[in-house]
């Protein structure tokens, strides 16, 4: 099920999340929307050769290594109220195309080489909500009221004692464990440090309000301070921001040099089941979807615990990108296209 | 002329630390770099990557090459030295009789753009060889004086290491590291060094009727792994570490990745470069702009001194063009002026500038460790070239009473397999292509020797000589018109014997472990050497020390303690050529100690002379 549809499935009661037991789902949900991001991501760097667009796969490179920042503040924010991270499961981890929620409903996410047609994807992925009535009882229509409300039931139920923040202390991802790209990791044992984490998703991410966009004010912080929307409207126009900036205007700064048309040609969404099993492009298929599956399940034992299984979900990362490259040298048999990973995990 | 409080020659570590802590301290700093601008962005940085990877010779400087008004010794210009004829064909004129086989880097960043980023701390007995041992000279100060510098050094390098493994011959650990941590955990072993400690077990060497222990103990190495949240910062008191990022883009601090081309470039950029200390340098600022400017390809020609005072009135250098126009003259001005340009670069100027030589000490006692190499093939699979280039060596030899005769030893188990000894993968893979292979023997081969493929590094402590040094002769000269160094080089019996001690536990180590021994030397091989009728070979390990050591007084060296030169009291003198000895410790860690000293005096020295408008 897609993030869209799992949102809208979410039963959104009046008086916010009920329980422990509801906001748990809640972020694990949260977790999920980060996963999801990464596999759109990695293909557009990846199909970026080495040595061409580099400053381009340096900003989208930097979006991705915040969103696996986000997916581990989730898992920690999940830890301390007393739930379990689940990341290795079908369903979990979403099948491309997917779907995620935005202000005009839902909007289809495709595994896409980098180019014009994935950027506009990435700018709605970053810029999903927008200023709108609360949530409806069927569900959340958009991430924002979705962050709201888990922000608004950490406050609620921690208040209330319906929660604490001082379980599964081991499970924390800490600064030891995790270090990269702008942000830093926060480890959850109250409700300011869950807020903090919260906020730092919301900050740089998704969570960003529709109402920026009519927001006049400068932006200020540029480089690596700006949200992730802002770095891929810089990719879009072809410059940097600079100080004074607004959102009305664009980025005004420093020409950025984009050349669109340099990517490696990968069809779109990418599917196993194209080929029969046991032909040699299944098996590289197969290979790839395996070595996803092995860093989700590193990752997952590590958000559960056991962080050595961390440090082992490099070389499988290091690995992902072998294979994904390997399979971009494939012609894929359409319209002069090459393969690419399908992130499809077993049944 | 605008006049800086401090103008520092060199931009390498020495010289990157020495500006960051003038700049902290609200001094006003310029840098003249003598070789090119190496770009750390992204781009040039993986253009580095992509000269080594293309190089067909991956030796240290593949990934550097010098400017034509900044030439370099490069290991690829070395020769034999026959006959007792001076070898003028490279850069440096050698004048042997044995070849010096180490290079260097003249480039912003200096030679930390190729180094191991092996971080040993020299052991307190290193500094008092002439007390202990009878032998070389004692340091004017001590490990203990060091100490507080070398925490400092750690933290600027970011080193990962684990204190509790470390087992150093005749260190006490807690008068040693006190209570002190790494800034970040080790990086994990490699599984070469792990598989060879499983199969040493335990096992003994009797050398001069005493029984010595073979053990391998994990090394300190200057690249990024995980952040220890026990470390505490020296200078502020902090808990925790926070590694740097790439040079390149604060957003990719990424941990050592095990690429195992360390020396020459680190893909990654997890190991330490001066680039990191200098963006951190030219980052500080103020209202009228940064506090430190570096000018790359400044190829300093001439210190020039007030003859009655001594004091340094300015420097003179050529500001070369990028595009291969004419070399300026300029002169630039300084309150004090700090030569840090590489050991052997900074005694040639200095030697040029016909300065600092009152003790006839400058230019004297280079030294280097000159290392041994053995090699086999291990009777199972170790996997080199792949994951981190150097975790572990064996440390026994590090110090003991056989100093008083012989030097001692590091025995680094690097990850290359005979890329140092045989040019591997390229030579050997050759060797079986004459022999005729082909196909799937051809394969096979490939697959069952390259995976056992090792060799030991033999690493030997040098201690200064005076006619082991740098001098000039003005009718060598460079494209600029300035004398290039001229060395003289031997490796004496104290280094031979050890070799010969060293060659006879290889064999035995080798036999315990389960390695069938491939050495071989060859009479025609540069760095060959006899002892006792028995031959054998070293190479130049681009560890370059001594030349303007410091010393106790204005007769025995160029500088006192603070580096700052004997005869002129507004000069330092700061790097490897600082280092009176350097026991068995890559020097890069205890050179940037040394750094950090200098600073302290140099602020002190600038302070007295009234506060300076920024």
């Amino acid at each position: 099920m897609s993030i869209a549809r799992k949102l809208r499935s979410m039963t959104v009661h009046k008086a916010g999340i009920p329980d422990a037991v509801s906001l748990r789902a809640h972020l694990q949900i949260a977790l999920e929307l980060e996963l999801s991001t990464l596999p759109p991501y990695l293909c557009a760097l990846y199909s970026i050769p080495d040595g061409v667009n580099i400053e381009v796969s340096g900003l989208i490179r930097s979006v991705l290594m915040e969103e696996m920042l986000h997916l581990s503040l989730a898992a920690n924010v999940l830890n301390a109220i007393g739930g379990k991270p689940v990341l290795a499961k079908r369903g979990v981890a979403p099948h491309y195309p997917t779907t995620l929620p935005d202000s005009d409903g839902t909007f289809t996410v495709s595994l896409l080489p980098f180019g014009r047609e994935a950027i506009a994807t990435f700018l709605r992925i970053e810029l999903p909500a927008a200023p709108q009535a609360n949530a409806q009882a069927d569900g959340y229509d958009t991430i924002g009221q979705f962050y709201n409300a888990i922000e608004e039931a950490l406050k609620r139920l921690s208040k209330q004692k319906k929660i604490t923040f001082d379980n599964r202390p081991k499970c924390q991802v800490s600064p030891a464990d995790y270090y990269n790209g702008h942000g830093s990791i926060i480890i959850v044992n109250d409700l300011r440090s869950a807020l903090e984490a919260l906020n730092e998703i919301r900050h740089q991410g998704e969570g960003i309000s529709h109402s920026v966009m009519e927001d006049n004010q400068p932006i200020n912080d540029i480089g690596y301070e700006l949200a992730h929307y802002f770095r891929f409207m810089e990719i879009n126009e072809g410059r940097r921001f600079k100080k004074g900036d607004t959102p009305r205007s664009g980025p005004t700064g420093a020409l950025l040099p984009v050349d669109w048309n340099v990517a490696r040609n990968m069809v779109a969404n990418p599917q196993s089941g194209w080929f029969a099993p046991g032909t040699p492009v299944r098996e590289q298929m197969d290979a790839c979807n395996q070595t996803w599956l092995d860093l989700l399940r590193s990752l997952e034992d590590g958000f559960n615990g056991r962080k050595d299984r961390l440090l082992q979900a490099v070389p499988f990362m290091l690995e992902l990108r072998r294979r994904v490259n390997s399979l971009m040298n494939i012609p894929s048999g359409i319209a002069g296209t090459v393969l690419g990973p399908s992130f499809e995990l077993p049944e | 002329m605008e006049e800086y409080d401090a103008v520092i020659i060199g931009a390498g570590a020495s010289g990157a630390i020495i500006a960051l802590q003038l700049a902290r301290a609200g001094k006003r700093v310029l840098i003249l770099e003598a070789g090119r601008g190496v770009r750390s962005d992204e781009e040039g940085w993986m253009a580095a990557v992509n000269r080594f990877q293309t190089a067909t010779a991956k030796v240290p400087n593949a990934a550097w090459p010098p400017t034509s008004t900044a030439p370099q010794l490069d290991v690829l210009q070395l020769n034999v030295i026959k006959d007792g004829v001076p070898d003028t064909s490279g850069y440096w004129v050698q004048k042997g009789p044995q070849t010096f086989g180490s290079d260097y880097a003249r480039s912003k960043g200096g030679t930390t753009l190729h180094w191991q980023a092996t971080t040993l701390r020299m052991l307190p007995n290193d500094f008092k060889m002439q007390t202990n041992y009878g032998v070389g000279c004692n340091w004017p100060i001590s490990y203990e004086d060091l100490k507080p510098c070398y925490e400092k050094a750690e933290n600027e390098l970011g080193v990962a290491g684990d204190v509790g493994e470390q087992r150093l011959p005749g260190v006490d650990p807690k008068k040693f590291w006190g209570s002190y941590t790494f800034p970040m955990k080790k990086i994990p072993d490699h599984f070469m060094a792990k598989t060879f400690a499983r199969r040493l077990g335990d096992f003994s060497v009797k050398v001069e009727g005493k029984d010595y222990p073979l053990y391998v103990t994990p090394t300190p190495q200057a690249r990024n792994g995980m952040p220890n949240p026990d470390y505490v910062d020296p200078t502020t008191g902090a808990k925790g570490y926070k590694p740097t990022g790439t040079q390149s883009d604060p957003l990719r601090g990424e941990r050592c990745q095990g690429n195992s081309s360390c020396v020459i470039v680190c893909p990654t950029q997890a190991k330490y470069s001066a680039h990191r200390t200098l963006n951190r340098a030219t980052d500080i600022t103020t209202v009228s702009g940064p506090r430190v400017e570096i000018s790359n390809q400044s190829v300093v020609s001439k210190i020039v001194t007030n003859k009655t005072t001594g004091r340094v009135e300015h420097v003179e250098y050529f500001a070369c063009d990028q595009g291969g126009g004419p070399s300026v003259p300029k002169t630039a001005k300084g309150k004090t002026y700090i030569v840090a340009a590489h050991s052997v670069e900074s005694a040639k100027l200095l030697l040029v500038s016909d300065i600092a030589n009152s003790s006839d000490e400058l230019g004297r006692n280079l030294m280097d460790h000159p290392t041994m190499l053995t090699w086999g093939l291990m009777e199972e699979p170790v996997w080199p070239f792949r994951g981190p280039g150097s975790t572990n060596a064996l440390p026994t030899f590090r110090d003991g009473p056989f100093r008083r005769d012989m030097s001692a030893f590091v025995v680094p188990i690097d990850n290359w397999g005979w890329v140092w000894s045989k040019i591997a993968p390229d030579v050997p893979f050759a060797d079986l292509i004459s022999k005729g292979m082909f196909g799937k023997q051809l394969r096979q081969h490939v697959a069952h020797d390259f995976s056992r493929q090792i060799t030991l590094q033999w690493e030997f402590e040098q201690l200064g000589q005076r006619e082991n040094r740098v001098t000039i002769d003005r009718q060598f000269l460079d494209p600029l018109g300035i004398p290039r160094p001229v060395v003289s080089y031997t490796v004496n019996d104290y280094v031979r014997k050890a070799m010969a001690t060293a060659f006879d536990i290889s064999a035995k180590l080798f036999k315990k472990v389960g390695i069938k021994d491939c050495t071989q030397y060859s009479k025609d091989n540069l760095g060959y050497v006899e002892y006792k009728g028995k031959g054998y070979e070293f190479q130049g390990c681009g560890h370059l020390v001594g030349t303007h050591r410091m010393g106790f007084t204005r007769h025995d060296s160029v500088t006192d303690s603070w580096m700052r030169c004997w005869d002129h009291e507004n000069l330092y003198v700061v790097g490897c050529g600082s280092m009176p000895t350097f026991g068995t410790s890559n020097p890069t860690l205890t050179m940037s100690a040394l750094a950090f000293r200098a600073s302290e005096s140099i602020i002190r020295d600038l302070n007295k002379e009234g506060p300076i408008n920024l």
